[in-house]
């Protein structure tokens, strides 16, 4: 299969630390290295000043706890992120992502914002906007992930509330279901008609805590075993019209590193 | 979508490896050799502030970069990878050739997309970082710095601070971000070469596993094609012509490709090739992938297995 398709399966999956900025370590396809276009590359020496709509570069605030159990805590993975991501076509791309229990948020090639409270998440990213509502919380422990992604949410574009998707993760299961269309960043999948399913089928010691151990990540046309153990992420993925493809992520001192089989690169550093 | 999107990997990475060949060709052709003294370290800069980022360089600053980075890439590449690569671009035209003629039939076995898949697990991270090594200009993603390249054409800016990349000794988080940004020069060694352990480093640089990207010697330095094998030279010279062929389909999804093959058609990078890099006799710059970045140690064990002493940073 496509190295973009197991990203994205993986993405969807919920399984990857996407709220650490790998929306864009995912992105290997990304409009930049589309269009060939780069803010990132070389000027012509002289440069260093001009326009830009760089915003949002707080983060950090510790404000409302979540019905997760992390607390976002020093030894989660809250703070601020250098992330620099290589695409097909051999460019590096970089972006800046902030992390906390009360906000994520992405400034570079894409740019997110997520604003994140007990019951309410919003999103914005593209002029668009979604909202996720609680509809059961959760009380799994998701070790360095400072995210309330446990519990059941509906996730709606805005205004349209009513079309979206379910996503419900305990210990055991996770479960994603599309009822329709829903807006996605253009570097992300999209997930109309979606319906995933992800089982637990053995535990292992990991610091993403109830998220340890061996996942069977289940969709259309897709099987995937998503590893989490220790430090480390391990995706590997079969789809049944095209070839196999794994990632390997690994969190180690502050820095993250992880590379497809593809040959896509990306590593953060925790500023 | 998912079509689209296949069809941007297969145009893309059919761009990287037309790029690296037609650079490789061209070298075969031009034979350029270094004329000019490299230029005194330090040549780097940086810049903090709210709104600090890169300008796009001109027409002419592109085609450089692109034009050095797949020199670097091919002239890293051992001369089995190198071959390996051309018979993967042969077949790709094959290929090509045969879908975009009316009455041409594509007889091959693996399709254009099934071939950039094999070959885009060990040359990626190599172009990846040949890539980035050739810019000027490193920007954070919130805007927050800047890190600039100097050069004898593009003088630094005086209003911005001097910086040395290879000083690992500063923890301040600027200099630190500083460092991350400019990777493929920062994490870099300089290494001494003999001819024994400078094939087994460029054979090490094509292996998926490795966390080798590049080595930077003296002949890539001055690009001196005469460094790669004749026979290479010669398939290098077929393929060049079958490029400069082949018609190129208008298309977003193919701009880079266009830019790639039309920034090369141009010929060679004039040497040097980095001109903030000085080498000593027998030196090399060995420069690791991005996913190593932050596996330091096991990088300069790599270079250790392989019996290449390290000579020192380039500060």
């Amino acid at each position: 299969m496509t190295q973009r398709s197991v990203r994205n399966m993986a993405l969807a999956a919920g399984f990857l630390p996407c709220a650490l900025g790998f929306f864009s370590a995912c992105g290997g396809d990304s409009k930049s290295s589309e269009d060939g276009s780069d803010s990132a590359t070389a000027s012509d020496g002289s440069g260093g000043s001009g326009a830009s709509d760089g915003s949002n570069g707080s983060g950090g605030s510790h404000g409302n706890t979540t019905t997760t159990g992390s607390t976002g805590g020093p030894d989660d993975l809250s703070g601020t992120w250098d992330v620099i991501v290589s695409a097909a076509d051999g460019e590096a791309v970089t972006s800046t992502v902030t992390l906390s229990p009360t906000q994520l948020g992405v400034t570079g090639e894409l740019e997110v914002l997520a604003l994140i409270t007990d019951d309410i998440i919003d999103i914005a990213f593209e002029g668009e906007s979604i909202r996720a509502t609680r509809e059961a919380a959760g009380d799994m422990d998701l070790g360095v992930l400072p995210l309330p992604l446990a519990g059941a949410l509906w996730f709606a574009g805005v205004p349209d509330l009513n079309n979206g998707c379910h996503h419900r993760l305990d210990e055991s299961e996770l479960r994603l279901e599309c009822t329709d269309d829903i807006s996605t960043p253009s570097e992300f999948p999209e997930l109309e008609n979606a319906d995933l399913t992800a089982e637990r089928t053995e535990a292992r010691n990991s610091i993403f805590g109830d998220l340890g151990g061996r996942w069977r990540v289940t969709a259309q046309a897709l099987d995937c075993s998503v590893l989490f153990e220790a430090n480390n992420i391990d995706v590997d993925c079969a789809r049944a019209d095209s070839d196999s493809g794994t990632i390997s992520i690994t969190v180690d001192n502050g820095r993250i590193t992880g590379s497809t089989s593809g040959g896509l690169e990306f590593t953060a550093q925790r500023r | 979508m998912a079509a689209s999107s296949s069809r941007r990997s297969v145009v893309k990475a059919i761009g990287l490896c037309s790029g690296v060949a037609a650079a490789s060709t061209l070298g075969a052709l031009y034979w350029m050799r270094a004329r000019d003294k490299p230029a005194a370290l330090p040549r780097f800069a940086l810049a903090h502030g709210a709104e600090v980022t890169c300008l796009p360089p001109d027409a002419t600053a592109r085609q450089r970069e692109l034009q050095v980075a797949a020199w670097l890439a091919f002239a890293t590449l051992a001369p089995s990878a190198q071959g390996r690569l051309l018979t993967a671009l042969e077949s790709l035209l094959d290929s090509l050739e045969a879908r975009l003629h009316p009455l041409g039939v594509d007889l091959l076995e693996e399709s254009p997309e099934q071939i950039a898949r094999h070959e885009a697990p060990w040359l990626l991270p190599i172009w990846t970082a040949a890539r980035t090594i050739a810019r000027r200009c490193f920007v954070a993603g919130d805007h927050s710095l800047v890190v600039l390249v100097g050069g004898v054409a593009t003088p630094l800016p005086a209003a911005h601070a001097r910086f040395d990349p290879f000083d690992t000794t500063s923890e301040d988080p600027k200099l630190r971000l500083a460092r991350f940004l400019c990777w493929p020069i920062s994490a870099a060694v300089r290494v001494k070469l003999g001819t024994d352990p400078a094939r087994a480093l460029r054979e090490r640089c094509g292996a998926p596993a490795s966390k080798l990207a590049l080595v930077i010697d003296g002949s890539a330095q001055t690009v001196d094609a005469g460094a790669i094998q004749r026979d290479t030279r010669e398939r290098m010279q077929a393929l060049k012509e079958r490029l400069s062929r082949l018609v190129r389909p208008k298309c977003k999804d193919c701009e880079s490709i266009d830019e790639v093959v039309s920034a090369l058609a141009r010929g060679l990078p004039a040497a040097p090739a980095l001109d903030w890099l000085e080498l000593g006799e027998g030196e090399a710059l060995a420069v690791p992938r991005l996913r190593a970045v932050s596996e330091r140690d096991a990088f300069l064990r790599e270079l250790e297995e392989l019996s290449i002493p390290i000579v020192a940073h380039l500060g």
